[in-house]
């Protein structure tokens, strides 16, 4: 930039600018998803300035057709080929589409029962809508790129809104706690994470991933070390997005002080948008072996050790806590765990184990994820929220519907036939298996089955009668709730019969 | 010198709206001294005492939205250095992509005014109208405090 | 007769098993809807029908095949698939063969006459058609057992009839002493068959693992028919493995036939009633063992060292059962003690490879001894369930059939020479020991040891059962009428078994003597049908009486059956050797010609001791039985004190030893049951706490703790998350720069 405007001179400067900034080649339905709903989230901004007072029906129902309308996009696109556009900035494959599509399907199972929580609970602010839906696209920018900086963006947009979607119930203290751990917990990783993408910059010259692998020289010593010192730090802050341990203490605290429904956005949509810019980052960080040492040997074992960490650790801290979000974050600190052996067996070999048993858990995770921080959002009433495990008691007499879902959560959580989780958990065993990562194949079934324990206290402090309850009876069960329990029930049982037209279509016959 | 031209009009520009800020806010502004006003940092901070202390929030949501304008600058600015003398394809592009940033951008402060954010008032931030049904037991900041404080909109 | 269709042996099994399903399902009903005095008889009458009707359909079947010459008479008849998986098939077939037969006839001969005692003896029996259902059941099964034409099917047999006499040793189970007998009959034959098991697993893998070595090949790897040959052919070469298979499927055979170190349930087993006793606990069940070692001889046959051990086990078995048998008290425990000696003395037989011998006294031991437990339950039925023959005393008076019969009995078992089958069983054995070659251990010719040993056991036996029989029906006087002598005396009684302990201090409270409670309309019944002072004890008014006719007409057929006759047919000109083991495919001493060895003694062809031995083996065998019977006469009966049925001067710390057998029991039961059960249940309950739950409990506690100290980094403060994940991101950048270094490549 410096040597450019220093040979200041006319005609030569606007030619030359024209090289550097020319206008990119644009492809807009690869970013009409992302836009619709960015715009929606706009939209729904200007509605809520606009509304009448107490109401935020049109506000939902603005951001589920658009959401409706971005998820037609994206399913119009699954035919259409793999294509960057906007200079390589926006990807379209059909790894970006489904996640994409999962997000999409995330957010708009959160807003469907997030109005009765939002009310029971007192908060009813017409900016959560927009707000999830702009950290929605962040997400959806994080798996749609293959430039760093886009993926820098993405985590950045993401985190915001949730910064501030923790800390929406103004009035909680724990939920202002959350929030301001989070956003200082998050900008702290994100510092790392920009810092490794500048090291990686530094090394290669470029921001896209292509290029970095294309550029991996492991005799080169000093370029070596600078890209690994990139990764190293780029997975500290993916790592904090994806709570692996140790960058996972901030979870358990804020998923238990903020908002149920946020909870489960965070919980769903956050880990997809990570794990997928994680997925990216690691299979562009692979290389061959002719090149000498590969890359994935430095890193792979590094990350070997933290899958086991982040396994054991948050299904041992989740025996032991008493509050079901905070076990429930716990708990997914553990299926983050989960999740990247299935990454880390696809990355050690691509050929042999594809991406697909990822998709499928991350979906079966979202589903069972939401549908359990739905059931909780019962608790709420009045303003006031119990999210201990006594607060649950009673809920069968109160409403046996959602205990009937919860067990089929739970259930999934396990890993119980023939539910979704048990065949997203047997998958990830089997490719571990055939990937040689039999170690972490071994310790996910060992952690499978100490998550037994907490995961059937959930579902059995929900039998206990409610005598001695210490909050008030939880709120009626409201519609749109009703439909998000049955939506991710009937999801966990409808993915396991449609498991291979839907694994075909969402990630392509094999 | 007549390339310097511009900036002695600059200068001479920003020292007329300084001053025309400051005496009219001086001439028309309602005074209503207190010893705080009178003390020499008169931001609503006291002057002496422990270096850690609380002040309010408010300090940083207005500092965020200053940054914001600054931001907007920084980009307008850079953006029109490369625009000028940019081909037209290049300016037909850019340009667009910029009024996109600035709508999203207007926006934005539409809202921040809409929701008072910028309004030195200890109530805006809790709207009443924002908080549904009104419920005395469980709301925090009761319709009556709201009428102690005059703040009731 | 002749001309028995052989097809037909399955009903033999089928017969009693429909018996078994008639008594089982309609037999309480039968008895309700006739009332209990036609319907018990009814159902008396069907119980004894279907094993009748099977020894007749089984002669008839022997008759045919004793015609068939010894190179046809063994046939296979198949009839329907059990078990058919790759690489084995396991039909359900019978052996139709001497061997077989010989044991049908003997199980349902003698099992239908006990039968048909029985429904004499348990007449007052309230669940009569209970008794009937587990004794058909026990026929059914023992004929499966010897009939089957293969391992498994034997092993089912071998089975049922451990359940069938597990269950009626507890058929009085609400008496705790009954339960225990069949828990430790149940248990200690589970040693049993856990060596069969394993002698058959390793028949099988040992064939199967060298089935190329025989033709034809086959897959039936447990049949008869199939594997002897096979066993013949491979057996040459792994002497070893015949001497493992041989151990092992002796332990069963230990088990079944309660041989020395497994031999302690059969004296409890006498807590069943008398039938059971004779039935299963001396004429079939426990003579499954030497039918089973008879079956299996071409394993024994290649192995001497087995054979060996089974020699000297039987022997040790013979003379100690005999020496605790001068100990006992009990009628039936006597005759327990007998059984164990006798089938000691099979064992011995088999081991020297006289194997047609130990069947022989199988046959006639079966005869005389049901003989002797059904006289002394008719005397047990008579003296009104006392069992303590020193409360007994000159019975003959009263009861002269059985003592007639029992008298036969009792020479019969002694060996009296010439007029008694005993005498030629006995002296088959003998003989076969003292001049046989065959079993050997560390070269030594263990067979002729045990000959010179039988021949003392002999003289015990012929001395323990001339004092039963004088104590019983000679000797002095009526001793139940002065029933104090024996607690002053200071020897204990005690009466743990059938009747007698119940009926002593029985007050009729609805209760019988077992604990089985009647309603009031059935006591009614019960009294009137029964005087009221039949159950209560003798006293002087009351005298023993003679039993009906149901059972004394078996005790005269056994008697019969127990006469020098039948000995004489079997025996002369070796007739029932050459009827199990024709000499075209065997040698005279009984060993088959598989071995292909010559013969080194000719002497031995005889089955006879060479030398002067075998001219005075006659004399010798009578001469020991002469001694013992004398000794026993001069005690039991000249010299004992009129008053008293012991000389309790004399011996007594001998007796004593002898009544606590040697205190081997005491020591097995203390040392296994009460402190090492209780040491085993120690470890196993401490296994369970410390271990098992330990382990569980350890789970969650580590696991529990691992979540409290991985919950204490987890302290709320911002700056100690920032803090803990700049160490991770530290430690990630330093492997990376250092570790990772090493690793990567």
């Amino acid at each position: 930039m410096y040597n450019l405007l220093a040979q200041t001179d006319g005609n030569g400067l606007a030619k030359r600018l024209a090289e550097a900034f020319p206008p990119p080649t644009i492809d807009w339905p690869s970013i009409l998803p992302i836009a619709l709903v960015v715009c929606t989230g706009i939209v729904a901004l200007i509605v809520e300035m606009l509304r009448p007072r107490q109401n935020n029906n049109a506000i939902i129902g603005f951001s589920l057709v658009g959401l409706f309308f971005a998820g037609l996009s994206l399913t119009s696109q699954f035919a259409s080929p793999d294509l960057e556009s906007f200079g390589g900035m926006v990807l379209r494959d059909r790894f970006s589409l489904t996640i994409q599509l999962l997000v999409v399907m995330v957010t708009g199972l959160t807003i469907l029962f997030s109005d009765g929580y939002l009310r029971a609970k007192r908060i009813p602010f017409g900016e959560f809508y927009p707000l999830v839906l702009w950290s929605a696209s962040g997400a959806m920018m994080m798996a749609s790129s293959k430039n760093l900086l886009m993926i820098f963006l993405g985590i950045e947009v993401l985190s915001i809104s949730l910064y501030v979607l923790a800390g929406m119930s103004k009035t909680e203290t724990k939920s202002e706690e959350s929030a301001l751990k989070y956003f200082l917990l998050g900008a702290f990783a994100s510092a790392f994470l920009l810092y490794g993408i500048a090291f990686m910059y530094g090394a290669t010259g470029s921001l896209h991933l292509d290029a970095i692998r294309s550029a991996w020289n492991p005799n080169d010593e000093a370029f070596r070390n600078m890209m690994l010192f990139g990764m190293g730090l780029m997975l500290f802050g993916l790592a904090f997005k994806a709570a692996f341990v140790p960058f996972h203490q901030w979870t358990p605290d804020v998923y238990q002080g903020a908002p149920t429904n946020v909870t489960a956005f965070m919980a769903a949509g956050s880990k997809i948008g990570a794990m997928a810019a994680l997925w990216r980052l690691l299979s562009a960080s692979t290389t061959n072996v002719d090149l000498g040492a590969t890359f994935q040997s430095y890193w792979m074992p590094a990350l070997f050790w933290i899958a086991i960490l982040t396994m054991t650790v948050g299904n041992l801290v989740a025996l032991v806590q008493k509050d079901v979000k905070r076990t429930l974050g716990y708990s997914s600190i553990a299926h983050a765990g989960y999740i990247l052996v299935g990454i880390l067996a696809h990355v050690n070999n691509p050929e042999k184990v594809g991406i697909g048993t990822t998709v499928f858990y991350l979906l079966s995770y979202s589903l069972m994820t939401i549908g359990a921080f739905a059931v909780v959002s019962l608790t709420a009433k009045n303003g006031k929220e119990g999210t201990r495990f006594e607060d649950l008691h009673g809920l069968w007499k109160r409403s046996p519907f959602a205990v009937g879902c919860l067990i089929v959560f739970v259930a999934s959580l396990i890993g119980i036939p023939p539910t979704s989780g048990f065949f997203g958990k047997l998958m990830i065993f089997n490719d571990a298996l055939a990937s040689d990562l039999m170690p972490l194949a071994i310790v996910l079934a060992v952690n499978s089955v100490l998550s037994v324990y907490y995961y059937v206290g959930i579902a059995k402090a929900a039998f206990v009668d409610a005598e001695g309850a210490r909050t008030p009876e939880s709120a009626p069960m409201n519609l749109g709730l009703a439909a998000t329990c049955l939506l991710c029930a009937g999801g966990i049982f409808a993915v396991v019969i449609l498991f291979n037209p839907l694994m075909n279509w969402l990630v392509g016959a094999p | 010198m007549g390339d310097y031209i511009a900036i002695v009009i600059l200068v001479g520009l920003a020292a007329v709206i300084c001053g025309a800020m400051v005496s009219l806010s001086f001439v028309l502004g309602p005074k209503n001294t207190t010893p705080y006003k009178q003390s020499p940092y008169e931001c609503g901070v006291q002057p002496l005492g422990d270096a850690r202390e609380r002040f309010p929030i408010k300090f940083y949501l207005v500092a965020m939205l200053f940054i914001l304008f600054d931001i907007e600058v920084v980009f307008l600015w850079s953006w029109l250095t490369v625009f000028k003398n940019a081909d037209l394809a290049y300016q037909t592009f850019s340009f667009g992509a910029v009024m996109v940033y600035m709508v999203l951008w207007i926006i934005g402060d539409a809202y921040v005014i809409r929701v008072n954010a910028i309004d030195w008032d200890e109530t805006t931030s809790l709207h009443p109208a924002k908080l549904g049904e009104p419920d005395p037991a469980a709301l925090p900041v009761t319709a009556r405090d709201l009428e102690l404080v005059g703040g009731a909109r | 007769m002749g001309g028995t269709n052989i097809e037909l042996i399955g009903w033999v099994p089928a017969l009693p098993l429909i018996g078994f399903l008639v008594q089982a399902l309609l037999g309480k009903r039968i008895v309700d809807f006739f009332g209990e005095r036609f319907g018990k008889k009814l159902m008396g009458t069907l119980a004894v029908l279907p094993v009748f009707a099977a020894f007749v359909l089984a002669a008839g079947i022997g008759m045919t095949l004793s015609e068939m010459g010894p190179l046809a008479n063994n046939q296979v008849v198949t009839y329907f698939d059990w078990i058919r998986i790759s690489g084995l098939h396991v039909p359900y077939e019978i052996v139709v063969d001497p061997l077989s037969i010989t044991m049908a006839l003997v199980v349902t001969g003698v099992g239908a006459l006990i039968h048909l005692y029985a429904t004499g003896y348990m007449a007052e029996e309230r669940d009569y058609t209970r008794f009937f259902t587990y004794m058909n059941l026990f026929i059914g099964a023992m004929l499966i057992l010897v009939l089957g034409n293969n391992l498994a099917l034997m092993f089912i047999g071998w089975e049922g009839v451990g359940l069938c006499s597990y269950l009626l040793i507890g058929f009085w189970y609400k008496d705790l002493a009954n339960a225990k007998a069949a828990n430790k009959a149940f248990i200690v034959n589970r040693i049993g068959d856990w060596g069969f098991m394993l002698g058959m697993f390793t028949i099988v893998a040992f064939i199967a693992t060298n089935a190329e070595r025989i033709s034809p090949r086959t897959d039936r790897l447990l049949s008869f028919d199939a594997i002897l040959p096979a066993l013949t052919t491979l057996l040459h070469d792994h002497p070893a493995i015949a001497t493992v298979i041989g151990l092992l499927l002796f332990v069963g055979a230990m088990g079944k036939s309660a041989q020395f170190p497994l031999y302690l349930w059969l004296p409890d087993a006498m807590a069943g009633p008398t039938p059971v006793s004779a039935l299963i606990h001396a004429a079939t069940m426990v003579t499954a063992g030497v039918v089973m070692v008879n079956r299996m001889h071409v394993v024994f046959e290649f192995s001497p060292v087995a054979s060996g051990w089974v020699a000297i086990v039987g022997c040790v078995t013979a003379i100690f059962a005999a020496l605790v048998a001068f100990g006992q008290t009990d009628i039936k425990k006597v005759l327990a003690y007998s059984t164990v000696s006798q089938l000691g003395y099979m064992f011995v037989a088999c081991g020297v490879g006289a194997y047609w011998a130990g069947m022989f006294h199988v046959v006639t031991h079966a005869f005389f001894k049901a003989l002797l437990f059904l006289g002394s339950g008719a005397v047990i039925h008579a003296m009104a369930h006392e069992q303590d023959m020193r409360w007994y005393g000159n019975l003959r008076k009263y009861v002269p059939i059985t003592w007639l019969t029992m008298t036969i009995g009792w020479l019969a078992i002694i060996g009296f020479p010439y007029l008694f089958a005993g005498f030629y069983s006995k002296e088959a054995i003998i003989g076969g020991a003292l001049g046989n070659h065959h079993a050997e251990l560390f070269g030594a010719p263990v067979g002729v040891y045990t000959g010179w040993l039988l021949l003392f056991g002999a003289l015990l036996t012929s001395a323990y059962m001339t004092r039963l029989t004088f104590l019983t029906f000679n000797s002095g006087a009526e001793r139940w009428m002065n029933p104090a002598t024996y607690e002053e005396a200071g020897t204990d009684h005690h009466p743990h078994d059938d009747h007698a302990h119940a009926h002593r201090h029985h007050a009729h409270h609805g209760e019988d003597a077992h604990g089985f409670f009647y309603t009031e309309e059935e006591m009614a019944r019960r009294e009137a049908l029964a005087p009221h002072d039949h159950h209560h004890g003798l006293t002087v008014e009351h005298r023993p009486r003679e039993v009906s006719p149901s059972m004394w007409v078996p005790l005269a057929v056994l008697a019969a059956l127990s006469t020098g006759v039948t000995g004489y047919l079997m025996h002369h000109g070796e007739t029932f050797k050459h009827w199990l083991y024709p000499p075209t495919t065997y040698n005279e001493t009984g060993l088959s010609m598989i071995r292909n060895e010559p013969v080194v003694h000719a002497e031995a062809l005889t089955g006879h001791p060479h030398g002067w031995v075998g001219s005075a083996l006659v004399f010798l065998s009578v001469g020991a039985m002469l001694i013992g019977a004398i000794y026993g006469y001069l005690v039991y009966f000249r010299r004992l004190p009129a008053r008293e049925g012991f000389d309790l001067k004399r011996w007594s710390g001998f007796r004593r030893a002898a009544r606590e057998q040697f205190y081997y029991d005491g020591f097995m039961l203390k040392f296994f049951v009460t402190q090492g059960g209780a040491a085993v249940g120690n470890v196993l309950a401490g296994m369970d706490k410390y271990v098992v739950d330990g382990v569980v409990n350890a789970c969650g506690w580590l696991a529990s703790g691992l979540g409290g100290f991985f919950r204490q980094f987890q302290t709320g403060y911002v700056r100690a998350y920032a803090l803990v994940m700049l160490i991770g991101g530290v430690a990630l950048l330093v492997y990376f720069a250092t570790v990772g270094q090493g690793v990567a490549r």
